[in-house]
């Protein structure tokens, strides 16, 4: 690859080199969290409205999973998102060191990933599939989703170990920083989001 | 704009001579872009007037789907006349927005080329869900289950298909975004149509819920998405035509 | 962001996840400890918004927006987990 990949007007960085207000990343990355957010709010509360029509099925169907797969991943996710943060601070601060963090970030991702699927290997192997019940539907639904989100998210990271390492060199432009707030917003909302849902899919009332 | 961008442009003007644009603009863009709206005005109301929003369960019985076609059929085949004339329009926008895009940025990587290929398929997947759809209606008195199985494809063709979509509309906003051809915004809108049409392609492990086909994120999302997406891409096509004009002035 | 003050937000947000977890893993939960569990979510929604996305730095429009999703959806989703 010769030619920059990327490039954008970098005035909203420009703007963050004192103490003002600044949009972290830039404002188009928030359209798109905002309106992801927005999704995942009403299917949260759809959720919950099918779990007051049915709470015992609800409760039964929670009793399949095994909660401690839950726990470990949302603590993975968390040490991710804070590795994250932890690469935006040195990007900004212009020191270097972030690829290590991004590492690490990554395979946080990579270990929330293959969790999910050996659990959802092991409950379709229980006979839980998608169209058993509502449960199972939304278990289904609202994991499967947040993967998807996960995957785009860890193909951002590996974004931008690849272009750390080529520009390891080179004097790191202004973009490339909006690059990296991009990236780490977006992995924030996939972290957020994983907080939410953890509660609701493996806490709920039994 | 980047001497290398500029080279190329000269390079697809080569090859696709197109003297309108040199001092004039390129007022064909509009037209295109009203094609499309137009396009989204029919298949919209030719969804409510066949009765598809809200969407026909994918729980339903075959009887019930069978009554569904059976009761109202002039009414539903009228509708779906209309959206047999209206989804062909969205190769209007398909075209003119790969016209726009290699204005902006030329053609490197190919990424306009993707646009107009998956754009393309698109076209063809929304014109035989409008046309699958016209057979399912066209004799409900056969088997339940035919006319299910029917209304099951052409419901297919429209919602399961998100993929390409998501790849044009991906396409368009790596263009956009490294070209500045169109304002970021204009970018990251259609990052988010993708992030949004995604899910659909999901649709076909549920038969009820969000998931399935006729769910929020299968059906509702994606609707009010993809006839907002296509006012956009009209849009951008409409503001091109008056930015070309003025980069043709220039040269 | 001080590395000192995102070692301290980390562990905040792992000590409330235990904390969660902890409560609402019994043998039954009572809809109280469920609703809990998901406003304490929420709380950790709204410190990874405002500390690691770092909306505690942007234009209020910004954190308002996001910080109404927290505080709306977080009631909602309480509200409908105590019933």
């Amino acid at each position: 690859m010769s030619a920059p990949v990327v490039t954008r007007p970098s005035a909203t960085v420009s703007e963050g080199a004192g103490t003002a207000r600044r949009v972290p990343g830039e404002p188009g990355v928030w359209l798109l969290v905002l309106l992801d957010m927005s999704v995942f709010a009403v299917l949260f509360v759809a959720f919950l409205l099918d779990r007051r029509n049915e709470p015992e099925a609800f409760a039964a169907g929670q009793a399949d999973l095994t909660l401690v797969l839950g726990l470990v991943n949302t603590l993975v996710l968390v040490t991710s998102s804070a590795l994250v943060a932890g690469v935006v601070r040195r990007s900004r601060a212009g020191v270097g060191g972030t690829e290590r963090l991004l590492l690490g970030s990554l395979a946080c991702g990579v270990v929330f990933g293959v969790l999910k699927v050996v659990e959802w290997a092991h409950l379709l192997d229980k006979g839980v599939e998608p169209d058993t019940g509502t449960y199972s539907m939304w278990f289904f639904v609202l994991t499967g989703l947040h993967l998807v989100h996960l995957l785009i998210g860890s193909l951002g990271l590996v974004t931008l170990l690849v272009i750390g390492r080529r520009d390891a060199h080179r004097e790191v432009a202004a973009d490339r920083r909006a690059l990296v707030e991009v990236v780490a917003t977006y992995w924030h909302m996939v972290d957020l989001l994983w907080l939410v849902i953890f509660p609701l899919v493996y806490l709920g009332a039994s | 704009m980047s001497a290398a961008s500029i080279v190329e442009e000269g390079t697809v003007q080569s090859t696709v001579p197109d003297p309108a644009s040199a001092a004039a603009g390129d007022p064909g863009l509009r037209v295109l872009a009203v094609a499309g709206v137009a396009g989204v005005a029919l298949i919209l109301s030719g969804m409510l007037v066949s009765g598809y929003i809200p969407a026909p369960g994918a729980a339903w019985s075959p009887e019930r789907i069978q009554e569904f076609y059976a009761g109202a059929a002039t009414q539903r085949r009228l509708g779906i006349f209309l959206m047999i004339l209206g989804t062909p329009l969205f190769g209007a926008l398909v075209a003119g927005m790969s016209r726009v895009l290699v204005l902006g940025g030329g053609n490197r990587g190919g990424w306009a080329n993707l646009q107009t290929v998956v754009g393309g398929c698109g076209t063809v997947l929304l014109v035989l869900f409008a046309m699958v759809l016209a057979v399912a209606a066209y004799r409900p008195e056969r088997d339940a289950e035919i006319t299910q199985a029917l209304h099951d494809l052409g419901w297919y063709f429209a919602f399961i298909s998100a993929v390409p979509f998501v790849i044009q509309a991906l396409a368009i906003a790596w263009v956009v975004l490294r070209s500045g051809v169109l304002p970021r915004q204009f970018g990251w809108a259609n990052l988010s149509v993708a992030i949004l049409l995604l899910p659909g392609a999901a649709m076909l492990f549920f038969h009820t819920g969000p998931v399935a086909y006729d769910g929020l994120l299968t059906f509702w999302v994606p609707l009010t998405d993809f006839g907002l997406w296509m006012l956009l891409l009209a849009w951008g096509m409409w503001v091109s035509a008056d930015r070309d004009a003025v980069a043709g002035e220039r040269r | 962001m001080t590395a000192r003050r995102l070692a301290w937000v980390w562990l905040v947000l792992v000590a409330v996840t235990l904390v969660s977890w902890a409560t609402a893993s019994k043998d039954s939960v009572s809809e109280g400890a469920a609703a809990v569990a998901v406003a304490l979510a929420f709380l950790k929604a709204g410190l990874v918004g405002w500390e690691f996305m770092d909306l505690r730095r942007a234009p209020a429009w910004l954190a308002g927006v996001f910080g109404a999703w927290v505080v709306v959806v977080g009631a909602v989703l309480v509200v409908l987990s105590l019933s």
